[in-house]
Parts: structure tokens; C-alpha cells; sequence
């Protein structure tokens, strides 16, 4: 790579995916991979994988934690998807269960055309040679008592490849191609630092020519500028190797360094994906706001975070009902016939969640302040005093007295009867905005509710 | 911040900063090297202000911090140099006995893993009450009521039911704020915290910088260690970059921010902007023992930089308080060299989101 | 190595080529599959003809299993040592580093090749109660009547004892059956390293993979092994011995067979939950998704990061077995040609119940004929301790972060 900036991974997209997308197609600059049919090679349909809850010795189902939950996507060859969500959004549990660390509960998955679950034998071989895995942590990645060179040639050694001084010298080869030299094959991995430990990692999945690596947050461990390196590294060879990149990551700011798509997870859905020029600079789901909104500016004059409604993240076995992110969505859509305004709504929804969770303020917890005023209570959730809606006055002032005197459940009940929202009765279907699928009823042309701008810059 | 140590020995008390470190300098011995983990390293920390460390693995900031109040592990650290004032008191070469009554009374750490430091088997209602307790402040029902007002301040909910909870109860976002509650049980002047928010989700991470930050409204100082420019952006009054042991850059976070100057602090404020090329390992070279230490991975490095010890501070012309260690902008070096190649990527507007 | 260039760049690999040319042979299983089809085919001929590998030496049952033993221990030990000569040469300069260790396994080979050369090479020593308590080399001991001296004989100052001098006949000299010392000691390694043999080749292969099964797997399958090893630590093993005692012929097969099989608890346990911590490392994840086998992973990635605690246990095993051993020889529930330390100890020590026919003063016959128990004795120390040593010597020599 000559030019630093030329062919940067952001900058590329795939062909497949801008039909569909109307952003210039100037961002496909010469050298970026450009995707000839439009064939993916990556196909997920509806996986789902769900982990029972058992209890007894007899291990009875109790319960499931559906850590993912029927998601769809498709990674296209040479492409790189960034999947990106907070810990918990079973991001790492989906790629697990597409490399078949784990079986899928249910959904297909197809690998160069044919379905990965149904695969065995050589087949199977084969896909898991042409699927390799980068994990985060580059100080567990490596077995302590092998040496790096041996831990490089272990693909090559599994898929059969007997001779030894051949192994030897393609992970020489390979080491050097990765930035280090044939010699560190001899020597252990703790007296690598982690930068270069995570490009041995690399090394060994690029060893038996893959088509598609899957890298579980391959950077989180590391510096701003070592993990700038790693990105640069796994840019490169990802373009001189024609490999499609699975990105699993928290942190938006990463993707939008590297990826060409990024689909975005809460608690087990993709709730939005898209190029990442088009998400970030005009995300579409909430979430995808609130995520954009937790990174810091680099400008120290911007120092303000929106945060979500609530806090809590609801538990994964008990996913809340409706879209699943209507506990924290900041752009809650309030009832047609509720009579308040936008910034009223948002205080009485959080007001409500945040009753719902249970998750108190201790200011207003009457187990912990004794008594608690109905006053305090309205200052402390920012209530508005005087609505113009009369009834709406008066449920919500009883919802408060209930809270005051501690009867948190019955204050919830009511506040779910008067504050009702469509998010937390249907679950949303796919709909588009910009030509990219999101799962928001503001998006569904059927809702009255309308997309709420995005103000934001991007990052 | 006061750049320069000496000059606190004139002003008034008032003025006078709460922590000032001049020339601290720590070994790390072990059987088969010794090197200055932290070469001569000076700066100082304003009652309720907010100081960043930013630096790389490997840089000294984590040494620095620990060798303030002794924690560093001796062996294989050794302090061997440098003053370290606290609220008017020298406090190296402190007895261990009296620097235990500095140590979380005076000066809190809190660790990036929140693991280590609860201990899994008390509740932490238990381990708030024991840290008021070591420094002699209350015991009883009062010290209970404290430590929920603690966790209440700390943004812990139902603070009554989980004060009798044990860590393993806590996400890991609220293990941290345990460990900050823990830290402010004895109310201390000076909060030192050590990559706080780098093991966390960016969504728990922005909550932690704005509960750090209504911290210093209590005219709490921080020390904040970190590697994460967007951190400091969110957090820092003023900002200390180091590397290779020895601090390259410091000064108020605006200025260092809309015009990093020194070529380190821009390599940094690079790997924000797109991706960097560095594969070849010999460019990166062994650690320089003296003269600049970024002179073997700098682009502008030339003779001057080899050589005697890191460069002196020189002040850029555009704020006083704003200094670095760097040849380029002695008065007869050519700053402007190192700050055109900069100043098109790194104007505020490019880098606000 | 190749000139071509092609064979070392990864991109030229023509794996459907490779993944024709694949087979399932490799060299440990193959040595592994010869060494117990010759030991079967001897097996086979022995107990139609008879056979003698050395000497006089009879191969018994335990004989045979110890030979599997070996079989599969030198396929899966030695021959990985041999192929990664680098590896097992840094690992014998590491044991050599430190003297105590490096005496310590030194003394353990020289156990070793006694105890199973040894007996082949001395052949059967006959009885022959005229030659008993001939003292060692620079000792002397008061005769009987009947006695013979292989050595020098002399009359005490009293005028009428006659004294026997040790000699190169018998350099440790005799017990009361007239065999020599030497013999005995051997004899004792043997059934030593007869013990340590079962034990590495059987009860701690067991205690490897039911530890491993439970780990990886776990779910009901560890439920169901766990509980199974908390039901087997509940039972003693002695009480299962000496009920076998009663009902069988005793031998040293008895004893292994009950304390090994019902011992291996604690190693399962210790292997389970190292295996646990390592189950979702990366490199476990990783050697996962390349299609690793369960066998393959528990070789290669688990056993291997768990020897710091594993090897000494295993080599604390070793030491308590043959100390059990010992112990029950001593209290004399072995087969009366098994020539144990123990039974030689505790014969040294009840000379005069033992002897009807000894001259010698009985209160004095312990300390006056010291040889006899004392030798074995400290042969049963130095191998405890020795096992201990090397346990550690082990440990610190594997682990390659250990600098010296």
C-alpha cells in the first residue's frame, strides 16, 4: 500500500449495497474492493440462539435468555460489516453461532451458497478453514506454552498439512507479511506487546487463506494508536485477499474507522443497518442516536451526552414487550390522542420507565428517606406541575402520590393505563429510511408518528 | 495549571496548588534490566481542577500516579528522585505509616478493573463503611447512613437495598461506581483514577464522566489517567501527555486540543482521524535512553533532538500556560515546521463530531 | 526445505490437494497401535509356552499392564520429546539449572532403570539361611552357630564371640533369609516403579479425561462424573483392599487396582476446574473454529497450561501411593514374594519373632543388625522426597515463562 489515505476501508463500499443507498459513489476509490455479482458471501436469515434457563438436577426449562433473536444480514465478498452493540446485545453470541462455536436455536445461515448447519465432513473442513476467528483479548488468544510459531501453523496443521518445513516457512512468511519477523516464531507470546500479539492473531487467521474473518472487538485492549495500526493491518491484507470481515465491536467510533456496513444490536435484534456513512451521518434508530451520543467529541468546548430515558438494560431471558428498546427510547411516540407536548411526553415516559424498572432515585425512595412528599417526587423526575389535559393531571398526580407513599407497582399500573405507546404494544416490522432497513415504528408509513430529526453531527 | 513547581514556593496558600510533583523519577528494577519507568517527571494539580495523563502502555502514567502515595510495588519500583508536595507538605520519603494516613484520607485511587478492587466476599456496604472506618471517621448506624448517601451520590439507585449486596451483584459499569463511592468514603481532595471507563460500554462510560465530573463540582480534584483523547476531551481542565516515561506536552485541554503541538500528541490526535501505517517494526525502534524519546518514531526527529536529556518546556506563543518538550520550539527552532502539518487536520471544527 | 517459492506463501496452498493426501495416521498413534500388538502377540506366546524376556524373570499380569503402561506413555510422552528435540533439550537445561532438582531426577532414572532392569539382571536369588546377617561393607555383625561369612571372620576381645566383617560378596550385606541387601533394595524400586508406572499410565490418564469430558462439556455430563467422584472420595480404599484381601490372592495388582481406581478423584477435580477457567480462552475458541476435536484440545491446549498445578499433584500422588504401598507391606498384607521396602523394614524391626532360629541377643537384633531395615528405609525416603522435587523441577521447567 503506497498511499495512506487512498484506499482507505471507510471510504470503500460495496458495490452490492448501493443500489439500494443514494450516497455518492465517489466513495468507491480505485483499489477498494468492488464486488462483481451480487452474490454475498454471507447469508443470515432469522438466526436465532436462545439459552435455556434450567433448574434441578434434571435440568427442567425454566426460562430462555434469547441472547439472539432472529437477525438478518448479509456480508458481501470483500465486504467488512461492522456489528455493533453495547455487551449483552449478543453480538459476539451471533457470530459464535455463524462460525458453529455454537448451534443455532434456529435461522439459516449460508456460506458461499451453501447453508452452514447443514454442512459436515469435508465440507464442513473446508468452511472451517474458509471462516477464521480474531478474539479480543490478545492476552488469552495465544496458548502461553506454545510458541507463536507454533500457534501460527496450528490451522495449517489441523487441515492436514503434514510437512513441517513447508508449515514452518509459510508462517515465516506470514509473520512478515504481519509487520514482524520470520525469527519471533521461535519465541513465546508474553514477550510480545499487545499490539503485536493481536497482529499474530491475524497472522494465524490469514494462514489458510480465508474468505471471511470474524473479529470479536480485535482492538478493545488496545491503545488509539497501536489499534489504529492492528485496523490499518487487517485493512490492508483484507483488501489484498479479497476476505470479508465480520466487525464485532461497542464502540461506533472503531467502525466507522474500518467498515464498509455496520448493523446495529439491542438485546438481540439488529434494529438498524447501513453503510456507515449513511448511518453516522444521519442514524435512524434511537439506539443508534443514543450510541452516537455516549462517544465523547474530541472537541473539549462539546461536552454534553444525551442519555437514554433509563439506564438499565432490560434482562435478555425477559426482553420487554413491543420494540425492545422502548424502556430508554428518547423518542418514545406518545399516544395520538394525549394532548402534551414533546418535551412533556419525554419527562412522563421517563418518569414512567424509570418506575417500571424499579430503580428508584433514592431521594424519592421511601424505604430509604422515610417520608417523601409528593412535591419532591415531581421535582425530582422534573413532572410538569400543570397539564392541560385535566384527567391526564389528576392520574398522573395520583401516580405521584402513590410513589410517595410507596406503592411503587400500583403507580406503574397507572401510569401504563394513562401514558400507553404504541412501541410497547406491537413489535416493530422492517421499514426504510434512506433505503436502509430500520426497526422503528417512526419509520413505518402505516404509524402517524413521524422520524424526530437528527441534530447531531457526526463522529 | 502552574507549569512550573518553583513557583509555588511564592505564591500565597491559597494559590498554591493542591499536588505538585517536580522531577519524580521511578526505577523498575527486575533481574535482568533496570529502566526509569518514569524519567523526571513534573507537574501540579489545582484544588478542584481536573488533570488528564494521557500516554500509551508502557508511557509512565500509571507509575507516576502510583509512586505519588507509594503504592507502586516496591520492589520492583523504586523511587529514586523528585519532590512530591501535597497541600503544602512534602510527602516522598514519607514514612509508610504516614503515607497510609494520606492514602485514601487525603488521596483516593480507583483502578481501571473494579474486580481487584472489591473484595468478593463483603457486602459494599461493608467495604464503604471499613474505608470510613481505617481513617478514624465514624462507625455505626451514621457511618451506614453515609455510605448510602455515597452510593446515592454515585448514582447507585435503591442505594438502601444494594448497600447490602456484594460486588458480584454489580454490572460492571456499577462495580466502578462502587469503587468510586469506596474511594470518596473518606472524602478525599484528590481522586486519582486509573483508565476508569476503559473496561466499560461507551454507554456506561459517558454516565461515569458525567458522575466524575459533578464530582469536581465538590472541589474534588481528579487525576485521571487514560489513553483515550475523547475521555479527556469530555473530562480535563488541563492535560498532561506522556511518553517514553517523560512528559512531551502540557497544558489547559483547549489549547493543547486546538493546536497539539508536540509531534507525539499529533500522532495521537492521527490515529483518531484514519487509520495509521506503522507495520514496519524497525521504524519503531527501541526506546530512545536520552535526548526526546519519541525521536526514533517522530517524523521532524534531526541531531538536535539526540542526546542530553528530554528537551526543555518551551511555552507556544499563543498560551502561556501551554508548553512543550520539543527542539522545534526552543527560540531557535522552527515551531511553525512542526504546527503547519498539523493545524489543517486538527482545527476544533474538524475534530468537534 | 523446498526452493519453491509457491510452498511458502499461504496463498498457493492447494488445500483440496492436502485435504486428499489427509490421513489419520500420525507417528504416536501409529507406535502407539505396533508397541500393544507385539506386546499382545508375546502376551500370547508366553501364556501357551512360557517365555523369559531376561534371566529368570517371570512376567506376570502386572507385568504386562506396566509393559502397556510403557507402551503408552513412551508413544504419547516420548515420542513428542523426541520430535521436538529444541523443546526437551531446554526443558532437561532448565531441571539441570537447579542442582536439587537436577539430583532429584537423576535419582529417579537410576530408580527407575533399577527397578525395571534390575530384577531381570540379579536374577532369582535363592534362600539360604546360613548366609543371614552378613553385615555390609566396614560393618560386623556376631554369628550364629550355623552362619557362614562371605567375609573376613574374627574373634571379639570377649574371646569367645566370633564376629563377621562385611564384604564385596554382599556389600550391603544379608537379612535373615541370607538374601543379599542389594537384591532387596532392588526388588523394593521395582514394585516402586511398578506402582508409578500404573499410576501415570492408567490412574492419571483417567483422572485427565474424566476431568476434561466434565470441564468441556459440562451441563449434566459433569453433573453426573462429579457426583460420581464425590460418592468414590467417600469411600475408603484401604477397606475396599483388604475386603479383596480376603476374598482373592493377594497381590500387588489387588492393591494398585483398588487405591488407583479409587484415587484419581482429586486430580479429576483439579483438572476440571482449571479446564473450566481455560474452556473459553481465546486459543481454545480459536482451535474451536478450525474444527479441533475435543481430544485435540485437551491435549495441546488444556493439559499443557494446567501442568503448574497438575504436575505436582500428579508427583504428590506418585509419592502417597508408593508410601501406601509401604505402609501396607509393612502391616504385611502383601504377597509374600513381593519384596517391598516395607516388608523389608518391617522385617528388619521384628527380627527375633521372625528368626526362631537367630543366636543373637533379641532385644538387641534392631540395632545391632540396623542394615536390614535402615537401608530400605532411607531408599523409601530419598524416593519420596525425590518425587516431591521432581514434581516441582517439572513444573518450573515447563512453564516457558519461567526465565532462569
Amino acid at each position: 500500500m503506497t498511499e495512506t489515505n487512498a484506499g482507505s476501508p471507510h471510504a470503500a463500499t460495496s458495490e452490492a449495497e448501493s443500489d439500494a443507498v443514494d450516497h455518492s459513489s465517489s466513495a468507491n476509490i480505485e483499489g477498494s474492493p468492488v464486488v462483481a455479482d451480487s452474490d454475498p458471501l454471507l447469508e443470515v436469515r432469522g438466526l436465532e440462539k436462545h439459552y435455556p434457563i434450567t433448574r434441578g438436577f434434571l435440568r427442567r426449562e425454566v426460562g430462555r435468555v434469547r441472547a439472539v433473536d432472529g437477525i438478518d444480514f448479509d456480508i458481501g465478498r470483500g465486504e467488512a460489516l461492522g456489528l455493533v452493540g453495547e455487551s449483552g446485545s449478543g453480538k459476539t453470541t451471533a457470530a459464535h453461532s455463524i462460525l458453529r462455536l455454537e448451534e443455532p436455536t434456529a435461522g439459516e445461515i449460508v456460506f458461499d451458497g451453501e447453508s452452514v448447519t447443514d454442512l459436515s465432513g469435508p465440507n464442513l473442513r473446508s468452511f472451517r478453514r474458509r471462516a477464521q476467528l480474531v478474539v479480543q483479548d490478545p492476552n488469552e488468544a495465544f496458548n502461553p506454552r506454545l510458541t507463536v510459531g507454533s500457534a501460527v501453523a496450528e490451522p495449517l496443521s489441523l487441515h492436514g498439512m503434514s510437512d513441517e518445513s513447508r508449515r514452518r516457512a509459510i508462517v515465516e512468511d506470514v509473520l512478515e507479511r504481519v509487520g514482524l519477523s520470520g525469527d519471533d516464531a521461535d519465541r513465546y507470546p508474553h514477550e510480545f506487546s499487545g499490539g503485536e500479539k493481536q497482529r499474530i492473531s491475524i497472522a494465524r487467521a490469514l494462514v489458510c487463506n480465508p474468505d471471511l474473518i470474524v473479529a470479536d472487538e480485535p482492538t478493545s485492549a488496545l491503545d488509539a494508536r497501536v489499534q489504529s495500526d492492528v485496523l490499518a493491518l487487517l485493512a490492508d491484507i483484507r483488501r489484498e485477499h479479497d476476505i470479508s470481515i465480520l466487525f464485532i465491536s461497542h464502540d461506533l467510533d472503531v467502525v466507522r474507522l474500518f467498515c464498509d456496513r455496520v448493523a446495529v444490536m439491542y438485546l438481540g435484534e439488529i434494529v438498524e443497518q447501513g453503510p456507515i456513512e449513511d448511518v453516522l451521518e444521519s442514524p435512524a434508530h434511537p439506539y443508534t442516536r443514543v450510541l452516537m451520543n455516549s462517544v465523547p467529541s474530541l472537541d473539549p468546548s462539546d461536552r454534553t451526552f444525551e442519555s437514554p430515558l433509563t439506564d438499565t438494560i432490560p434482562d435478555p431471558g425477559d426482553p420487554p414487550s413491543g420494540c425492545r428498546f422502548h424502556t430508554r427510547c428518547p423518542e418514545l411516540i406518545p399516544p395520538a390522542d394525549l394532548a402534551v407536548s414533546d418535551e412533556e411526553w419525554q419527562t412522563l415516559a421517563a418518569f414512567r420507565f424509570t418506575i417500571e424498572t424499579g430503580e428508584l432515585p433514592s431521594a424519592v425512595d421511601p424505604t430509604t428517606v422515610g417520608d417523601v412528599d409528593a412535591a419532591t417526587v415531581r421535582e425530582e423526575f422534573d413532572l410538569p406541575t400543570e397539564l392541560a389535559d385535566q384527567e391526564l393531571n389528576r392520574r398522573i398526580g395520583s401516580a405521584v402520590e402513590a410513589v410517595a407513599s410507596g406503592d411503587v407497582e400500583t403507580a406503574g399500573q397507572e401510569l401504563a393505563s394513562v401514558l400507553p405507546t404504541v412501541c410497547e404494544q406491537v413489535v416493530p416490522t422492517q421499514s426504510t429510511h434512506r433505503g436502509r432497513p430500520v426497526n422503528c415504528h417512526r419509520y413505518d408509513p402505516d404509524r402517524e408518528a413521524e422520524p424526530v430529526a437528527w441534530r447531531g453531527a457526526g463522529l | 495549571m502552574s507549569s512550573n513547581a518553583n513557583s509555588t514556593t511564592t505564591s500565597t496558600r491559597s494559590n498554591e496548588p493542591l499536588l505538585s510533583v517536580d522531577g519524580l523519577r521511578t526505577f523498575i528494577e527486575t533481574e535482568r534490566e533496570q529502566f526509569p519507568a518514569v524519567d523526571g517527571v513534573s507537574f501540579s494539580v489545582d484544588r478542584g481542577e481536573t488533570v488528564c495523563i494521557v500516554g500509551e502502555s508502557g508511557s509512565g502514567k500509571s507509575v507516576t500516579c502510583e509512586s505519588l502515595t507509594g503504592i507502586v510495588p516496591q520492589p520492583p519500583a523504586r523511587i529514586t528522585d523528585g519532590q512530591i508536595t501535597f497541600d503544602g507538605k512534602r510527602i516522598d520519603g514519607a514514612s509508610e505509616r504516614e503515607l497510609r494516613s494520606i492514602r485514601g484520607d487525603r488521596i483516593a485511587h480507583v483502578f481501571q478493573n473494579p474486580q481487584q478492587a472489591l473484595d468478593p466476599v463483603y457486602t459494599v456496604g461493608d467495604q464503604i463503611v471499613e474505608a470510613m472506618t481505617i481513617h478514624g471517621q465514624r462507625s455505626g448506624t451514621s457511618a451506614r447512613e453515609r455510605a448510602i448517601s455515597l452510593l446515592r451520590k454515585v448514582g447507585i439507585p435503591r442505594a438502601d437495598d444494594r448497600i447490602d449486596e456484594y460486588p458480584h451483584e454489580f454490572s460492571g459499569g456499577m462495580r466502578q461506581r462502587v469503587a468510586i463511592a469506596i474511594a470518596l468514603a473518606a472524602d478525599p481532595d484528590l481522586l486519582v483514577a486509573d483508565e476508569p471507563t476503559t473496561a466499560v460500554d461507551v454507554t456506561v462510560q459517558a454516565k461515569l464522566i458525567e458522575l466524575l465530573r459533578d464530582l469536581t463540582d465538590d472541589d474534588t480534584a481528579i487525576l485521571l489517567i487514560t489513553h483515550d483523547l475523547r475521555v479527556v476531551a469530555s473530562l480535563a481542565d488541563s492535560v498532561v501527555v506522556m511518553y517514553g516515561g517523560t512528559i512531551v506536552e502540557r497544558g489547559p485541554v483547549d489549547t493543547v486540543f486546538s493546536t497539539p503541538a508536540h509531534p507525539y500528541t499529533q500522532a495521537l490526535f492521527d490515529s483518531y482521524d484514519g487509520l495509521s501505517r506503522r507495520n514496519d517494526r524497525s521504524a519503531r525502534g527501541e526506546l530512545p535512553s536520552d535526548g526526546c524519546r519519541f525521536r526514533a518514531e517522530c517524523p521532524y526527529a534531526e541531531p538536535a533532538c539526540e542526546g542530553g536529556d528530554q528537551p526543555d518546556f518551551y511555552t507556544l506563543d499563543s498560551d502561556a500556560d501551554h508548553s512543550v518538550s520539543c527542539v522545534h520550539f526552543s527560540p531557535d527552532g522552527d515551531p511553525e515546521r512542526v504546527l503547519d502539518a498539523s493545524t489543517e487536520v486538527h482545527s476544533v471544527s474538524e475534530v468537534s463530531r | 526445505m523446498s526452493t519453491d517459492p509457491s510452498r511458502h506463501r499461504f496463498e498457493d496452498v492447494d488445500w483440496n490437494e492436502i485435504e486428499r493426501t489427509r490421513s489419520l495416521v500420525t507417528s504416536q498413534r501409529l507406535i502407539f497401535v505396533v508397541g500393544l500388538v507385539v506386546l499382545f502377540a508375546m502376551y500370547t506366546y508366553d501364556s501357551y509356552t512360557g517365555l523369559y524376556f531376561l534371566g529368570t524373570w517371570e512376567v506376570e499380569t502386572l507385568d504386562w499392564l506396566v509393559f502397556a503402561g510403557l507402551v503408552f506413555i513412551g508413544s504419547f510422552v516420548g515420542v513428542p520429546l523426541v520430535r521436538h528435540g529444541a523443546r526437551t533439550k531446554q526443558i532437561v537445561r532448565r531441571i539441570v539449572s537447579r542442582p536439587a532438582h537436577a539430583i532429584a531426577m537423576g535419582f529417579l532414572s537410576l530408580l527407575a532403570f533399577s527397578g525395571i532392569v534390575g530384577p531381570a539382571i540379579y536374577g532369582d536369588v535363592r534362600i539360604s539361611f546360613g548366609n543371614q546377617y552378613n553385615p555390609p561393607i566396614g560393618s560386623t555383625s556376631k554369628m550364629g552357630w550355623a552362619n557362614q561369612c562371605a567375609g573376613e571372620v574374627t574373634t571379639a576381645a570377649d574371646g569367645f564371640t566370633r564376629l563377621c566383617h562385611g564384604s564385596m560378596a554382599n556389600p550391603l550385606g544379608t537379612n535373615h533369609r541370607g538374601q543379599p541387601m542389594g537384591y532387596l533394595l532392588i526388588e523394593g524400586a521395582s514394585v516402586a516403579m511398578d506402582v508409578v508406572l500404573f499410576t501415570l499410565a492408567f490412574v492419571v490418564p483417567l483422572a485427565a479425561i474424566v476431568g476434561i469430558v466434565a470441564g468441556f462439556r459440562g451441563g449434566r455430563i459433569d453433573d453426573l462424573l462429579m457426583s460420581y467422584v464425590d460418592v468414590q472420595l467417600c469411600i475408603p480404599a484401604i477397606l475396599v483392599f483388604i475386603m479383596g484381601y480376603m476374598y482373592w490372592n493377594v497381590s500387588l495388582l489387588l492393591l494398585l487396582v483398588t487405591f488407583g481406581l479409587l484415587s484419581w478423584g482429586g486430580i479429576a477435580r483439579i483438572v476440571r476446574s482449571e479446564t473450566l477457567q481455560r474452556r473459553e480462552d481465546g486459543y481454545v475458541l480459536v482451535a474451536r473454529s478450525l474444527g479441533a476435536s475435543a481430544p485435540y484440545i485437551g491435549r495441546r491446549h488444556i493439559i499443557p497450561n494446567i501442568t503448574n498445578t497438575l504436575v505436582p499433584a500428579v508427583f504428590h500422588l506418585l509419592a502417597l501411593f508408593v508410601l501406601v504401598e509401604a505402609g501396607i507391606a509393612f502391616l504385611g498384607f502383601h504377597h509374600i514374594e513381593t519384596y517391598s521396602w516395607g516388608s523389608t523394614i518391617q522385617e528388619g524391626l521384628t527380627l527375633s519373632v521372625s528368626t526362631g532360629q537367630s543366636y543373637v541377643d533379641p532385644p538387641a537384633t534392631s540395632s545391632k543388625l540396623w542394615w536390614v531395615s535402615t537401608l530400605p528405609a532411607i531408599a523409601l525416603t530419598i524416593t519420596l522426597v525425590s518425587l516431591k522435587l521432581s514434581g516441582d523441577a517439572l513444573r518450573d521447567a515447563l512453564d516457558p515463562r519461567q526465565t532462569n
